[in-house]
């Protein structure tokens, strides 16, 4: 009984420390840290605060002598461009001691990190530089080492204020080591190095590239599409880890290049046997960079190891490895070709579609409303048009599966619509009165046809006759159409609700084709009015709640009211233009009706002939 | 040991020998070409493509090469072409090709699978229609089946491919079993 009491005091105790030591040690701000620019990058200071000397983990830390994490933010001085983090980033083991450095209280470390190396600088220039990252702190009151001593850790967020750092845009930093040669002459061992530089600087590049992407862009990546095909998050996570890996392998020193090959094939590997490649005839004869190149063999054979990325070879050359994305993506991100391929990405291709990047111009063909299309589309492939004033887009598949999607640009990155049924008929309502983009996407080759127009409610246009008015209702979010002629004003009084009031040029109703728009909102019984010229206009009367209203187009005044005396009228229109001939007769207009009485002084400014 | 009893294959070696200055491509391939009566009598086989292995040896004593000999029959009325990359019919294995068990447990591949180029014309075999190719693989070379035991063979699946598509190919004889001593 006594000894459990024991035992029991002392798992009591170390709670307690456990629980107590975090809570005090938070109460200062132990470290801070501070920037200032230095040669093409910054010098990094962090200061202990506190009374006892700090110990702090040098790792994923600018206190290491390579930086191996994004913890810097690098923003071109308009923000209008983040560089990306193209430095490593390295998997670890446990740290040793010599991975701490130890900070007197009241001291400061410091350590200057060129930062172009790290960061791919857009432009040369002025930047914005700030530091966010975590620290691993560790109290240590005695000497004793930090492994053995009882001692409080915990992690710490640091971050500071943006310094202005001018930078310089430096080739990539390249961080592969060879681990040894076999059978290589002088003139390989001389070679080898910069080839596995080469093959590091594309992995890493292709790392950066698909872990930058936003996840809302992969599955439209043309990059990622062509090599691996269809998107799925396990399928490009697969991906990602094979580049990770590999460039992990390279970094560390432990591949061993072995040239006694003769065969006319580029390269081998056991992949049993870690980490040794055979390198052969055809590689001799190789580019560099590029397809089937000296970096991308490289890469080849590394992802065939399973501890990079166990991966087959499923395809032969570039055209097979394309083929093999399209119809059997699971394969194509085993297939060491694909791996190398997508890292060698030649010819260029953008690993985002979206704006900004460099995108293959698409030809938008122009539909006519009301007017069906048939085409064809093969498989994997899109075929694109555009249209104005639709309100809905209906796609008929007459052969294969062919799919819906639409677009408020024609960059493609805001879908209003997307219709991938495997029946007949796809149909988008399109709630946009201007201009759509729509994609027709071939899940299989098909034969189609594709209408874009407006439904029927929308297509009858009742034809108002000026000085007839018409008493209506529209529903919230309901719109009604008229068409006008011979009329020089059109108004709506709205006795219940709010209906606003858009008058158009022509029939597209679409928003270049506004004349005129009137949106009062204040209350009910409130008049919403447009001048006209006489010609046809195309109005649209749009219910904003539901709504009862009189709606009356206006006969010029001259064939209704003889009593017109221009020559007695001060003429002070000239140079007023056109802004004010307008406004005085929707005045004009507006008052006629409500208020009789004060027509006749308007008249008298010698806008109504 | 490369048998070339065809006057075809072996022209066509040495022309791709003297155009190219390899010889990689005539050696890659052993070829025995010869008609099986037991294929050719198989009504099922007629107008199909089959392949099978066999053994070499049953008994292997310690420090012998474990071999199996591999055909493709082509029964179909016209020649086909094979790209022989990665199949058995290369004789030096670039592949996992066979499930091999040791005393019913799997063992795994400890061969080499190589980079090559994307394949062009030459790089395709001929076999004509009726014809059969055999090869004999050292199984040494892609598993480790030198310690005493029993062995087992069997070819799971074979991908053969021409330039268009994968070839369709009945696998008649899929198993060999191997006793070391």
């Amino acid at each position: 009984m006594h000894k459990v009491l024991t035992r029991l005091s002392i798992w009591l105790l170390g709670a307690l420390l456990v629980v107590a030591a975090p809570v005090t040690f938070a109460q200062q701000a132990e470290l801070s840290a501070s920037l200032q620019s230095s040669d093409n990058g910054v010098l990094f200071v962090l200061r202990n605060n506190t009374a006892d000397t700090l110990s702090v983990l040098r790792w994923e830390t600018p206190l290491e002598s390579e930086l191996t994490q994004d913890v810097f933010d690098v923003v071109s001085s308009n923000y209008a461009n983040r560089a990306r983090y193209s430095g490593r980033l390295i998997k670890r083991g446990k740290p040793e001691p010599q991975d701490y450095l130890r900070i007197k209280a009241g001291e400061s470390v410091s350590a200057v990190v060129s930062l172009a190396e790290y960061y791919q600088i857009a432009g040369d220039g002025q930047h914005n530089v700030s530091f966010n990252g975590e620290f691993e702190v560790h109290k240590q009151a005695s000497n004793k080492s930090i492994l053995s001593s009882r001692t409080a850790s915990k992690v710490v967020n640091i971050s500071t204020r943006p310094v202005a750092v001018n930078l310089v845009a430096v080739p990539e930093r390249a961080f592969a080591r060879v681990g040894g040669y076999n059978s290589c002459s002088a003139d390989q061992q001389a070679q080898l190095p910069a080839d596995l530089n080469a093959s590091e600087v594309i992995t890493r590049d292709a790392r950066v590239a698909l872990s930058s992407l936003p996840v809302n862009e992969r599955a439209s990546s043309p990059r990622y599409l062509h090599w691996f095909g269809e998107y799925s998050a396990a399928r490009y996570s697969t991906v990602l880890d094979i580049y990770q890996k590999a460039e992990q392998v390279m970094g560390d020193g432990s591949i061993q290049f072995n040239c006694n090959c003769d065969d006319q094939v580029f390269a081998y590997v056991f992949p049993i046997d870690p980490f040794k490649v055979y390198l052969c005839n055809l590689y001799w004869t190789a580019p560099q960079t590029g397809t089937d190149s000296r970096a991308g063999t490289i890469l080849h054979e590394l992802s065939h190891f399973p501890e990079v990325g166990d991966t087959d070879d499923n395809a032969y050359g570039a055209v097979s490895a394309a083929n093999l994305a399209r119809s059997d993506p699971a394969s194509a991100v085993n297939n060491a070709d694909s791996v190398e391929y997508f890292a060698e990405n030649t010819p260029f291709r953008a690993i985002s579609n979206g704006t900004g990047t460099p995108t293959p111009a698409v030809q938008y063909s122009p539909l006519q409303l009301g007017v069906a299309a048939s085409q064809s589309v093969s498989e994997s492939d899109s075929v694109y048009y555009q249209v104005s004033g639709a309100d809905f887009v209906e796609l008929t598949t007459l052969e294969g599966d062919a799919d819906l999607y639409i677009y408020s640009s024609a960059a493609r990155d805001n879908e209003l619509c997307q219709r991938n049924s495997t029946g007949s008929t796809d149909r988008c309502e399109v709630a946009s009165t201007s201009t759509v983009y729509i994609a027709v996407v071939g899940y299989a080759s098909s034969r189609y046809s594709i209408v874009a127009g407006r439904s029927a409610t929308s297509i009858n246009s009742e034809v108002l006759s000026p000085g007839n008015a018409q008493t209506r209702s529209v529903a919230a979010n309901q719109s009604q159409y008229f068409t006008v002629t011979g009329a020089n004003s059109v108004e709506i009084t709205s006795s219940v609700g709010d209906a606003d009031l858009y008058v158009y040029s022509n029939d597209s109703r679409n928003e270049s084709a506004v004349i005129c728009s009137s949106r009062n909102n204040s209350a009910d019984s409130v008049v919403d009015a447009c001048p006209l010229d006489g010609s046809t206009v195309f109005v649209t009367v749009f219910g904003f709640t539901d709504t009862q209203y009189v709606i009356a187009a206006s006969a010029p005044v001259v064939s209704e009211d003889p009593v017109v005396q221009p020559q007695s009228l001060p003429n002070d229109s000239g140079g007023g233009g056109k802004f004010s001939l307008w406004f005085a007769m929707a005045l004009t207009m507006l008052l006629m009706l409500r208020r009789r009485k004060v027509m006749l002084p308007l008249r008298r400014l010698g806008v109504m002939k | 040991m490369i048998v070339l009893t065809n006057k075809r294959y072996t022209l066509k070696c040495l022309a791709a020998s003297l155009a190219c200055g390899l010889l990689f491509a005539c050696e890659a391939v052993t070829e025995t070409i010869q008609n099986d009566p037991a294929a050719s009598e198989n009504k099922e086989l007629v107008g199909k493509l089959s392949a099978g292995i066999r053994p070499v040896e049953n008994r292997l004593i310690e420090g012998q090469s474990l071999e199996v000999s591999f055909y493709l029959n082509n029964g179909t009325d016209a020649a086909i072409e094979v790209l022989p990359w990665a199949t058995p019919l290369e004789v030096n294995i670039s592949a996992d090709l066979f499930a091999v068990m040791k005393d019913d447990e799997a063992l795994p591949y400890v061969g080499r699978v190589v980079k090559r180029k994307a394949a062009t014309a030459e790089d395709y075999i001929t076999l004509e229609s009726g014809e059969q190719l055999e090869t004999t693989l050292n199984l040494s070379q892609a598993y480790d089946v030198s310690a005493a035991g029993d062995y087992r063979i069997v070819l799971e699946s074979l991908y053969l491919q021409n330039s268009k598509e994968a070839l369709e190919v009945i696998i008649v004889d899929n198993t060999v079993a191997v006793t070391r001593q």
